[in-house]
């Protein structure tokens, strides 16, 4: 598994526009037992992105043809289009990078392809978790990981994009630790 | 639901204040109402509305009941829809008495309760009489206290404000403005031609008496002339805008005194209507400290607070985020240690963030400058080069004066930041109010190998000071974060 990781990392470095793999950044300082979101979470993404660019390119069509202005379809579709470019590429950059991690403290998450961020659940700041899965995850078996805090910027954290099962997991360990640490 | 103690109810006068509040949530929609329909049975209109919201407040009255029980109290409201809520006396965080003149006069008064749920006050009691309010405190607060506790005498306070000062805070804060800029986005929503020229008219009236004035003393109409009707029409602006701050401040704060009451801190003001707010000092998450500008020429300090949940927004409920309005700068530790006494004050030292970042500073800068600038061209040509470069200069300096400024503090109780150049203002969180840690890169940030730590709490105010120090190493602003976490581990998270 770690040397799996690793490779996965190294791929991560080369990616970034060939810069020196000695540059220290959020990336670069991953834990070796950083997981990556399922795959599957890709395709959930595209097809939710596909759907939503079709919306796009609908309305604008019904409208034109109520309007019989042709003009407002091309726009439509144009723009559905677009969207649909940048939600594909963006899926699959958005996966290469985000991941999460368990250590002692609590539960990491790191997200974010430009603005990154690593956010840090502790443990006994957990007030409640949700697991939840929506109709399309449901067919590839995926899930949502949603931590509740106390705070209120971060008063929801969601892990979004992994195994139904590992959400399971995740969840309980969150529980169990939480409890344990609440002396 | 049947229990063996007594079932409290409101005072017989409740209706009345039900009703006022009713229609002040009305008012808006009614006035829009009548604005808009002018037909000729409007009247008929208002009057059903008046029955409807009258009838309304009676209902709520009669259907209202809370019961002091054991540990905790039981408010149940509604007549169809019957609504029982039961409020732990543990977990109310604050207390609050609401006085109107009104009430006064009726020796009622309005009392809210306060949780960690956020949003509006848990309970609202409209309203009771004074004996069954010293009933509840004496639930609310321990039982070990005694009925008797006496109204608090300003001695033994930990702070109260002179006139003196109030007039101060007036000055400082100018709360004026921002009520002018609310009038004035009010007016505009019924401006037509008729009180367009109204204003204009007397605008046109008040220059023209500014004009005589100062033609009286013989001036030449030159360049002389001109800056001297700008600077009288400055000065009497800010004179005007002080006036209405100062009576606002005077009206909010008038003989504010701050009570330490074990580990509560107590607050009662107002000028006309009178409040108090209780507030349990463990339950502050963060405290700021303000020192604006002003607030330096005039050598004082604001401190405000952050509790859990409670009441974020200002009309839903009292709200005691200003514990203290305004205080010499001199009694700062002093303050600090009688809101805060577990915290060593005076061992803060702050740690720079990097001084780099002023570079990264002044970039953001000279794109605000750029656009915000840009209106001059359409004024003058030459006036947007000359904008540029004084805002390129003030830019300059305010770039090296953040990062030498800001700065934080990290120690086994709590972990601070300050920033601000005009607004300057220092924040606390004491380490076991934390709940997410989060280190954020932006692209700039990694060209430099900077990141910025943020850590959130609950109740934060949206737009509010927080924990949020830029310009970080990435290895210190790492190190911090661990520093955090480590700390917190094992300690439990308490309200």
């Amino acid at each position: 598994m770690s040397s799996e990781q690793e490779q996965q990392q190294e791929a991560q470095q080369t990616n970034e526009q060939g810069q020196p793999e000695q540059q220290d950044n959020l990336i670069s300082r991953l834990p070796e037992s950083s997981q990556r979101l399922h795959p599957d979470s890709i395709k959930v993404s595209r097809i939710t992105v596909a759907f939503v660019s079709l919306i796009i390119m609908l309305v604008p069509t019904v409208v034109a043809l109520l309007s019989e202005s042709y003009l407002i379809i091309a726009i439509g579709v144009a723009a559905g289009l677009i969207v649909f470019t940048i939600g594909f590429i963006w899926a699959k950059k958005s996966y290469d990078y985000t991941w999460y991690w368990l250590a002692d403290e609590g539960l990491y998450i790191q997200s974010g392809v430009w603005w990154r961020k690593k956010t840090l659940i502790p443990f006994n700041r957990v007030q409640h978790t949700d697991v939840a899965q929506g109709p399309l995850e449901r067919k590839y078996e995926l899930g949502k990981l949603v931590t509740h805090t106390a705070g209120t910027r971060d008063a929801s954290v969601s892990l979004d994009g992994i195994l139904l099962d590992t959400a399971h997991e995740l969840r309980s360990v969150l529980q169990e630790e939480g409890e344990s640490d609440a002396v | 639901m049947q229990s063996e103690v007594q079932a409290n109810r409101l005072h017989k006068i409740s209706p009345l204040f039900i009703l006022f509040e009713n229609i002040k949530k009305l008012i808006f929609p009614i006035v829009l109402a009548l604005f808009s329909t002018r037909s000729s049975s409007w009247e008929w209109f208002a009057l059903g509305f008046a029955l409807i919201i009258s009838l309304g407040a009676i209902i709520q009255y009669r259907f209202y009941r809370y019961w002091l029980e054991g540990d905790k109290i039981r408010v149940q409201e509604g007549i169809f829809f019957r609504n029982v809520r039961q409020v732990p006396y543990k977990k109310i965080q604050n207390l609050n008495l609401v006085q109107s003149p009104l009430h006064r006069l009726f020796g009622v008064v309005k009392v809210q309760l306060e949780s960690a749920s956020g949003g509006k006050p848990e309970a609202v009691i409209n309203v009771i009489d004074m004996q069954a309010v010293k009933v509840l405190k004496h639930k609310i607060n321990d039982e070990e206290e005694q009925l008797n506790e006496e109204v608090a005498q300003p001695k033994d306070s930990i702070l109260s404000l002179s006139f003196g000062e109030i007039v101060r805070y007036g000055m400082i804060t100018n709360r004026g403005l921002v009520a002018v800029a609310i009038f004035f986005g009010f007016i505009m929503q019924f401006m037509d031609d008729q009180i367009e020229r109204l204003i204009t008219n007397y605008i046109s009236q008040f220059t023209q008496w500014i004009d005589g004035l100062v033609s009286s003393i013989e001036f030449e109409n030159g360049w002389l002339y001109y800056t001297l009707i700008t600077i009288i029409g400055v000065v009497s602006a800010i004179i005007a805008l002080w006036l209405l701050s100062i009576a606002m401040a005077l009206l909010k704060f008038h003989g504010f005194v701050l009570v330490k009451n074990k580990d509560k801190l107590q607050a009662t003001m107002g000028l006309l209507t009178r409040l108090q707010a209780t507030i349990p000092m463990t339950r502050i998450q963060t405290l700021t400290i303000h020192e604006s500008l002003l607030h330096r020429w005039f050598k004082r300090i604001g401190i405000t607070i952050e509790t859990a949940g409670g009441v974020n927004n200002e009309q839903q409920g009292v709200s005691m985020k200003q514990v203290v309005p305004v205080a010499p700068n001199g009694m700062r530790h002093e303050l600090l240690k009688e809101i805060q006494g577990d915290v060593d004050w005076e061992a803060i030292e702050w740690q720079p963030i990097n001084q780099k970042g002023w570079r990264r500073v002044l970039k953001v800068m000279v794109l605000i400058g750029l656009v915000i600038t840009a209106p001059l061209a359409l004024w003058n040509l030459y006036a947007y080069p000359i904008g540029f470069v004084i805002w390129l200069i003030y830019s300059v300096y305010y770039s090296k004066a953040y990062v030498k400024g800001a700065g934080y503090h990290i120690n086994g109780q709590l972990v601070a930041f300050k920033d601000g150049v005009i607004f300057t203002k220092y924040t606390f969180v004491r380490l076991p109010k934390t709940q997410t840690i989060t280190v954020k890169e932006s692209p700039f940030d990694r060209r430099h190998g900077m990141a910025s730590l943020v850590i959130d709490t609950a109740g934060a105010m949206v737009g509010a000071h927080h924990i949020n120090i830029p310009y970080l190493d990435l290895g210190v602003a790492i190190a911090i974060k661990d520093r955090i976490s480590d700390n917190i581990k094992g300690t439990k998270f308490n309200w």
